[in-house]
């Protein structure tokens, strides 16, 4: 995809996320400590990155023609890896519990405020979500400038 | 098709996520990631308790709350081991910190996982009014799935100094994942869990408070 399209689709992106409260996906966006901790100088390794903060950089460093394509990659692969780890945590949940008992897991129900139950197992393994990381991996395999914006044509909703 | 065309298709699924229930999905996944910390918890008991004699789920089905309360036997998970050593572990509760140490008094922290050896959950139950004191806990966990900000790390070290006395453990150094539980009294193990990696204290504070952060994904 082009510049200007990678741009606009960041913006949209980071628009939708902070409209619906996906907020969170702009932790999975910051640096890693345990990836720079050995080539980082002091202020690198010591300064806070606020999550509420990370969208607002993304779109700092995009402007950037240089950096839009990397800045984009960066969110599509947090909302990549947020989307996963949240849709696994129910099978995961049962891993554990099956290292423990033979017995199977209950499914992880939560009380709200109002005495009603919500069955997380259940809202957590959402078919949209394979829907969604569908859509983020299409756009991750045509990041690349070469493709041009011929994909957006190809792309079947 | 036009970037507008992607932006209509990205809401009506991030809507659908979402769903129709009061709590949007990513409040419903740090509720969730609660039960994963606490399985694992449980796990690692075993790693350092030994053998399970007796595996217990709770009786009742909502064992996680949107809004912490009240130890609750019945919606916590009870592991027996073969060392005779017990414990009941359960999701959004609610402690009263040092202030407490000689019976209910001051204000209560919330915790989001806690640990507590079976033999003092009958203070808690008679003398407590359900709320867990330091001196009922054998660990405690805070889970943080998505966003990060440096008021967590305030909210830790304040839960530490709610619940503990920066002084040498009474107990024998016991080791709860990879930090031992060397400074503090009550020897209650705390702990940051998310699912990826972020800068913690430095290395030196967090030793000095025992705390660690944990990766559970």
């Amino acid at each position: 995809m082009t510049q200007p399209t990678a741009l606009e689709i960041l913006k949209m992106m980071i628009e939708e996320f902070q409209q619906h409260s996906f907020s969170d996906i702009g932790a999975f966006t910051l640096p890693r400590l345990e990836k720079q901790y050995e080539f980082d100088d002091y202020e690198l390794k010591h300064i806070y990155m606020d999550s509420s903060l990370a969208f607002n950089e993304l779109l700092i460093q995009a402007q950037d023609p240089q950096l839009t394509h990397l800045t984009l990659r960066r969110l599509l692969d947090a909302s990549h890896e947020y989307f996963t780890l949240a849709r696994r945590i129910p099978k995961r949940f049962e891993q554990e519990l099956s290292r423990l008992t033979s017995e199977a897991a209950p499914e992880i129900v939560m009380e709200t405020m109002d005495e009603k139950e919500i069955n997380l197992s259940e809202t957590l393994d959402n078919g949209k979500i394979d829907e969604i990381l569908r859509l983020i991996l299409y756009l991750e395999e045509n990041l690349s400038e070469e493709t041009g914006d011929e994909f957006l044509n190809q792309l079947k909703l | 098709m036009s970037v507008a065309t992607l932006r209509t298709k990205f809401d009506s699924l991030l809507r659908a996520i979402n769903g129709t229930t009061s709590t949007n999905f990513s409040a419903r996944v740090e509720n969730a990631y609660e039960a994963l910390v606490m399985a694992s918890v449980m796990t690692e008991y075993c790693a350092v308790y030994g053998a399970i004699r007796n595996f217990h789920f709770p009786s009742h089905p909502r064992f996680l709350n949107q809004s912490p309360g009240k130890f609750r036997v019945s919606r916590a998970f009870k592991i027996e081991f073969t060392s005779s050593e017990a414990f009941y572990f359960a999701a959004d509760v609610e402690l009263f910190g040092l202030n407490a140490m000689t019976g209910p008094a001051g204000i209560k922290f919330e915790a989001d996982v806690v640990v507590i050896p079976v033999n003092t959950v009958y203070d808690i139950i008679n003398n407590f009014d359900d709320y867990p004191a330091p001196q009922h806990l054998d660990s405690i966990y805070e889970c943080k799935f998505g966003s990060y900000n440096k008021g967590q790390l305030r909210e830790l070290l304040g839960l530490k100094r709610h619940t503990c006395y920066l002084r040498p453990s009474s107990t024998a150094l016991r080791t709860l994942f990879i930090q031992p539980i060397v400074n503090s009294h009550p020897p209650i193990a705390l702990k940051m869990v998310r699912p990826v990696v972020h800068l913690f204290f430095d290395r030196v504070t967090a030793d000095f408070y025992d705390l660690e952060q944990i990766i559970i994904n």
